[in-house]
């Protein structure tokens, strides 16, 4: 497993090392602060390029669809981009898997529909969420994790140089403002609701209804007319 | 962020702030004009590529520039029939890149045929739908290109200086913020389906098409399609489009009480769905989401039961025409943009307004 992060980050992987995973490396570096999409898969590219060599080039690398905070599915596409690896985004089941042949066939979620889509090893594959049963840790697993060391690797243990790349300097996009959603210009019309009982509340909510848009009662009488 | 002590001030620049703003390096001096990506998978063009182009022709107006349709397809009835559906919905010209290998979408084959029809006639911004396609090819053009990706943008505008500025809400918070590609080219945006207006169409509207070769033989791609698994109509989730949509949040308290939702909802002959705490929560599925996370609606009715407005779910309901907000909590956010609030609780006045509206509308369809 692999994360880039701050170092409270730990936490997430030690969690993930309960569920039976071998490894983990967490990423940090304050040169990565304020990397955009781009320089995250720059980060994590190298670092993959280093786990490839340290401990083995991985077949498979998974990332999941989307993280939860930015919901961007950039990042995935740019490792996988950066590393000459071959793409599967969207991947909702995993058909089959041919090591001898270096094969893998995934059922991939597109437009209208499902793409059985076949390709070649090395492959970066990002996950739908649901999809997979959670895999719940043995106990062996909880105690290994408690005692795990999470690797800790810096730009440099990484073997990234090129620092450019990386965080701001390394970010195309540049936040140029923050504000808050501002409120409607008209305020929200509050239906008053002292000494009203639901139902009478009701026709009060389906009466102001049908004044702000009249031609929607038309549209609902149409509807239970056909009914 | 700071230059290089050595560096040369920033020329003061209206609007901009020192240090943000600097020189395009020359290379992408050249860089001119709008483009659009228009998906055409199974031979339909998908409504969100429409949108934006409406959303583009904005753009290119305001930068005295052309806009242009970008059509990926693999045959030429496709090219042709996707390049009018462009033209009427306000390209001035599309560019059609038409080869079997681009029949099916594949990561490897528009990537290659989009990073060269750039390179080759370099625009100046380029947008896609944040759909599967448009995620999964953004991604690999932009890192290709090595340039800025904006993802599932709320608004697109040129500010003062020319340039795209691109708002969407910060990750993981309560606050929007704008983002700038400002030294690298093409400005790249995604926009999900349903958060820009549909332009009018303009019948007989025609513009120029530009054809691009693309040199990629089936042999030399290395994933193949091998089926494609239509899902059935009624898989298909209608939320996005639907006039009347009856929503839930954590306000319900329980799973069981989603079925006022769907009550009220199948009154009016409308759609359901639910903020993201439900999906988290297990008591809706994932394609009933509503929010920046899942569908954008636009709908004429939007009935938020128990839901607290947070920005992402706000993003993704502000299109609709009345927004109707219940919640017992007079300071939720949602009572910021909604249209028609009512404190209250929504267990009890789901079902009161369930039976309102049945009487209502057979009272009346009896009487007329």
């Amino acid at each position: 497993m692999l994360t880039m992060g701050p170092p409270m980050a730990e936490d997430s992987l030690r969690k993930a090392l309960t569920y039976g995973a071998d490894r983990a490396v967490l990423l940090t570096d304050r040169a990565f602060a304020g990397s955009d999409t781009l320089a995250t898969s720059f980060a994590l590219a190298a670092a993959l390029d280093k786990v490839g060599r340290e401990f083995g080039v991985p077949p498979i690398v998974f990332t999941g669809k989307q993280t939860i905070d930015g919901d961007t599915a950039q990042v995935g596409p740019g490792i996988a981009k950066r590393l000459g690896l071959n793409q599967l985004t969207y991947v909702a089941r995993i058909a089959d898997l041919d090591p001898a042949a270096g094969t893998i066939t995934v059922e991939r979620r597109a437009e209208g529909g499902l793409q059985v889509l076949q390709t070649r090893l090395p492959v970066l594959i990002t996950m739908l969420e649901g999809v997979n049963e959670i895999r719940r840790g043995s106990l062996d697993d909880a105690y290994r994790a408690a005692r795990a060391q999470v690797v800790r690797w810096s730009a440099a243990d990484a073997g990234i140089t090129d620092l450019a790349s990386c965080g701001l300097k390394g970010s195309p996009t540049i936040v140029k403002k923050v504000f808050a959603p501002q409120g409607r210009a008209e305020p929200v019309r509050q239906v008053p609701t002292i000494d009203r009982s639901a139902d009478e509340l009701a026709a009060d909510v389906m009466a102001a209804i049908f004044q702000t848009q009249p031609a929607l009662e038309e549209d609902l009488l149409r509807f239970a007319a056909g009914q | 962020m700071s230059d290089a002590p050595n560096a040369q001030p920033p020329k003061p620049a209206a609007g901009g702030r020192a240090g943000t703003k600097r020189e395009l390096p020359e290379r992408f001096k050249a860089y001119k004009h709008v483009w659009v990506v228009v998906e055409c998978e199974h031979g339909a063009v998908h409504p969100v590529s429409l949108e934006l182009l409406g959303e583009g022709r904005k753009l290119a107006d305001k930068r005295g520039v052309e806009l242009a349709g970008v059509v990926l397809s693999g045959d030429s009835i496709t090219a042709a029939q996707t390049a009018a559906a462009a033209f009427e919905h306000g390209a001035d010209l599309v560019y059609t890149v038409t080869a079997p290998v681009l029949a099916h979408y594949r990561n490897e084959t528009y990537t290659r045929a989009m990073t060269d029809l750039v390179n080759t006639h370099q625009p100046e911004i380029l947008l896609l739908g944040a759909t599967n396609l448009g995620r999964d090819l953004a991604g690999s053009v932009a890192t290709t290109l090595r340039t800025g990706l904006t993802a599932d943008c709320t608004e697109l505008a040129i500010d003062d200086e020319g340039s795209l500025a691109a708002t969407r809400p910060t990750f993981g918070g309560s606050l929007l913020c704008t983002i700038l590609t400002l030294n690298y080219r093409p400005q790249m945006a995604t926009v999900r389906p349903r958060v820009m207006a549909m332009p009018a169409r303009e019948p007989g509207r025609w513009g120029r098409i530009v054809e691009h070769p693309l040199d990629l033989a089936e042999e030399d791609v290395v994933t193949k399609v091998l089926r494609f698994i239509a899902d059935r109509e009624s898989d298909k989730a209608q939320l996005a489009y639907a006039d009347i949509v009856v929503a839930g949040g954590l306000g319900l308290r329980s799973a069981e009480n989603f079925q006022l939702v769907r009550a009220l909802a199948e009154v009016l002959g409308g759609d359901y769905g639910g903020s993201r705490p439900l999906v988290q929560k297990g008591w809706i599925t994932a394609d009933r989401q509503i929010g920046q996370t899942g569908k954008t609606i636009r709908p004429k009715l939007y009935i938020a039961a128990g839901i607290s407005g947070a920005i992402q779910h706000r993003v993704g309901v502000e299109g609709a025409d009345t927004i109707v907000a219940i919640n017992s909590d007079p300071n939720a956010p949602i009572f910021d943009f909604a249209h028609l609030g009512v404190v209250a609780d929504a267990i009890e006045l789901l079902p009161a307004l369930t039976r309102a509206f049945q009487a209502h509308l057979s009272v009346n369809r009896l009487a007329g």
